[in-house]
């Protein structure tokens, strides 16, 4: 049986390799280089490392985490890592159709399937990561008064940003002049907008709530 | 003893302090037994002996009896102006 420190580093190796894949199958250069399709290869390269990590992370936790942290706080990491993917994910494919040329009014005149499916398989990667970070340690607790009273406070914390950028945007759109919003304000990218305004406020929760658990520790 | 220094709306420094970790010394039991009799996790039981968290009410009693104590034995209010 690999010893916890062996461990430790493969699933370093497969966290990095994925967040590495993930970046060349998003932001790589069209076009081949040295006769490899750098986008699909790394594609292709992400979702092995990501059902790799998801894999050993679900079969052993505490080769990722330490002892000393709770289920709660490991759950809030196991967010934020994923978190933060879809967010990636998702800011591309806003960048990608801030280009189309007009703007897109149908569903199907978005390239929505390869996010859709990409996010798919985030989801179901998290919900079984997050279930399996908990379930390694038959009977423990999972969730005591602190870590409510913790997840209460990035709540509040994620209600009040999202009630700022609410009013940021609001001023935004009674000071900019109309055509500079034209874009902006067709139906299918406001929907967007305000999707990508709920995932961000989702990773920003889940962020305090990690870094609440830090600073008490600390 | 540990003490979770709260402040209250008037700007006062309330620290409450407890004796838990020498309740639980006492009556040899470890972090994760007390936890598992107050059904919270070590990590708060953690916070607690260090002082970095005020517990609920219901979680003072519970440990109170867990530790075989009056509840005052094991929290200490002290208000400082």
């Amino acid at each position: 049986m690999p010893s916890i420190t062996l461990k430790s580093r493969f699933i370093g190796l497969l966290l990095a390799l994925t967040v590495l894949a993930l970046l060349g199958a998003l932001f790589a250069p069209d076009g081949r280089w040295l006769g490899v399709d750098v986008g699909a290869t790394s594609h292709s390269l992400y979702v092995f490392a990501l059902a790799g990590l998801v894999w050993q992370v679900s079969a052993d936790p505490e080769a990722l985490f330490p002892a000393e942290w709770s289920i709660a706080e490991r759950r809030g990491w196991v967010s934020v890592f994923f978190g933060a993917m879809i967010v990636v994910w998702f800011a591309h494919f806003m960048w990608h159709a801030s280009h189309y040329d007009p703007v897109p009014t149908k569903p199907y005149e978005f390239e929505f399937r390869h996010l859709g499916f990409s996010l798919i398989v985030l989801l179901i990667a998290w919900t079984v990561t997050h279930i399996q970070v908990g379930a390694r340690q038959g009977g423990a607790v999972e969730l005591d008064e602190r870590d409510l009273r913790i997840r209460h406070a990035a709540v509040r914390f994620g209600d009040t940003l999202l009630c700022v950028t609410v009013v940021a945007c609001v001023v935004l759109l009674a000071t900019l002049p109309g055509e500079w919003l034209t874009w902006w304000l067709a139906p299918l990218i406001t929907a967007h907008l305000l999707i990508g305004l709920l995932i961000c406020k989702s990773l920003a929760e889940n962020l305090w709530l990690v870094l609440s658990y830090a600073r008490e520790r600390a | 003893v540990a003490g979770a220094v709260l402040r209250t709306r008037a700007g006062l420094s309330v620290p409450v302090r407890n004796t838990i970790r020498e309740a639980r010394l006492t009556r040899g039991l470890t972090q994760e037994q007390l936890a598992q009799a107050c059904d919270v996790t070590r990590q708060t039981i953690i916070a607690l002996e260090a002082g970095k968290y005020s517990p609920s009410l219901e979680l003072a009693f519970r440990l109170a009896r867990a530790l075989g104590r009056d509840l005052e034995e094991i929290f200490r209010f002290e208000e400082k102006v």
